[in-house]
């Protein structure tokens, strides 16, 4: 009765669930992996994975929210990077000098990372029950190659619609001619 | 419980805001008309669908017909692939193509037998691993930790550990590692106990 293993291949991107206030209490590595059929979401916490399964033909939609985590953390970096390097050059001992050009040059390469990394955002998934978030696809960059490798596959699951024939028929379904964009929530 | 109305809706992931199908699969960032937060959404045609109802089974109407196993009063449509007991529309499980009772399916869950029902798995690969190098950092722990390593590799080393693909690498590294340390302390103590028997 037992099934053979379902074969993944790993979709772009890495991110972290947080759990807590604004300390994190936990943290959970999560990635992304493309089945047959469906979207894997692996969270690894410790030595224990946990699975969600996001079959092709149930997914309605992906949310991609910009946010403006990047350009914080570019901003905190930055002062730091000029603090310590600026500090540096006011410091007269030569082993003071090096320690505080190390500890600058750190926080300049955090922020050269971070700012090659890109805008950051926020991706949900939506199914006609739950809306998930999707850690992994936390840059704009990775999202959007996330989703140009996933999009063919759902299309294909769902069958070929075109955006606006899909945008008018949800609308005819939805509303009548004049209406705004949007509705307070329920 | 979600309406067939709001399944075909879209909210703001920021000010939960509902949004209409303007703003689908425009290809590039759309401010949200609610906050102004920048959204992207993509759109696909599952949205046109509501969310799915649940399987009515039929009454039994002719005396001698064949019911369910577990609802003696329904119809029978189908055979379990697991245990050949009759069903009804409402406790036929289709997964994968093949027909289960509920038995069957939570049987196979705890025997982890469905690949695509299993939620959970322990990385007995990856703990062993970190056992082994865990000396690293301070060796006197591999006098308990290379044996409790080793132990990992051989009990668990068949055992399916990621689900997204299975490598020996981790176990292999671990127990090679183990069993040096292992020696390494053999060796030291025929040593030590040698040296103060001389």
């Amino acid at each position: 009765m037992s099934e053979p293993a379902v074969k993944y291949k790993k979709l772009p991107g890495r991110g972290f669930r947080t759990d807590g206030t604004w300390i994190a209490l936990s943290r959970t590595f999560c990635r992304l992996w493309l089945g047959p059929d469906h979207l894997l979401l692996v969270d690894r916490q410790g030595y224990t994975e946990t699975y969600k399964r996001f079959y092709f033909r149930d997914i309605q939609a992906v949310v991609i929210r910009k946010t403006n985590r990047a350009a914080m953390w570019n901003g905190i970096l930055g002062v730091f990077t000029i603090l310590f390097g600026g500090w540096s050059l006011v410091v007269d001992n030569v082993p003071g000098r090096v320690v505080l050009w190390i500890i600058a040059g750190t926080f300049a390469l955090f922020l050269l990372t971070n700012f090659f990394g890109g805008p950051t955002c926020q991706t949900q998934i939506k199914t006609a029950v739950q809306t998930e978030q999707l850690p992994p696809w936390n840059r704009l960059r990775t999202a959007r190659k996330g989703l140009d490798r996933t999009r063919p596959l759902l299309l294909q699951a769902q069958g070929e619609m075109s955006a606006a024939d899909l945008r008018a028929r949800l609308g005819e379904r939805l509303r009548g001619p004049s209406t705004s964009s949007t509705a307070e929530p329920t | 419980m979600t309406t067939g109305l709001e399944s075909s809706l879209v909210k703001c992931s920021n000010c939960q805001a509902l949004l209409f199908p303007d703003l689908f699969n425009l290809g590039e960032l759309a401010p949200c008309p609610s906050c102004g937060s920048l959204l992207n959404i993509e759109a696909f045609p599952a949205m046109l669908q509501g969310p799915a109802t649940g399987a009515v089974p039929e009454a039994v109407l002719v005396e001698g017909e064949s019911s369910c196993f577990y609802h003696p009063t329904k119809k029978a449509t189908i055979v379990c692939d697991g245990c050949g007991r009759f069903l009804c529309a409402l406790c036929d499980l289709e997964l994968n193509g093949r027909h289960v009772c509920p038995a069957c399916l939570e049987t196979g869950q705890k025997k982890a037998k469905f690949k695509d029902l299993e939620n959970s798995r322990m990385l007995w690969d990856r703990l062993s691993f970190h056992i082994a190098i865990l000396p690293i950092l301070f060796f006197w722990t591999s006098l308990v930790g290379a044996p409790i390593a080793l132990y990992l590799v051989l009990r668990y080393r068949k055992e399916p550990c990621s689900i997204t693909g299975k490598s020996n690498a981790y176990f292999a590294a671990a127990a090679l590692i183990a069993v040096l340390e292992i020696v390494f302390w053999i060796f030291f103590f025929v040593l030590v106990l040698g040296h103060k028997h001389t």
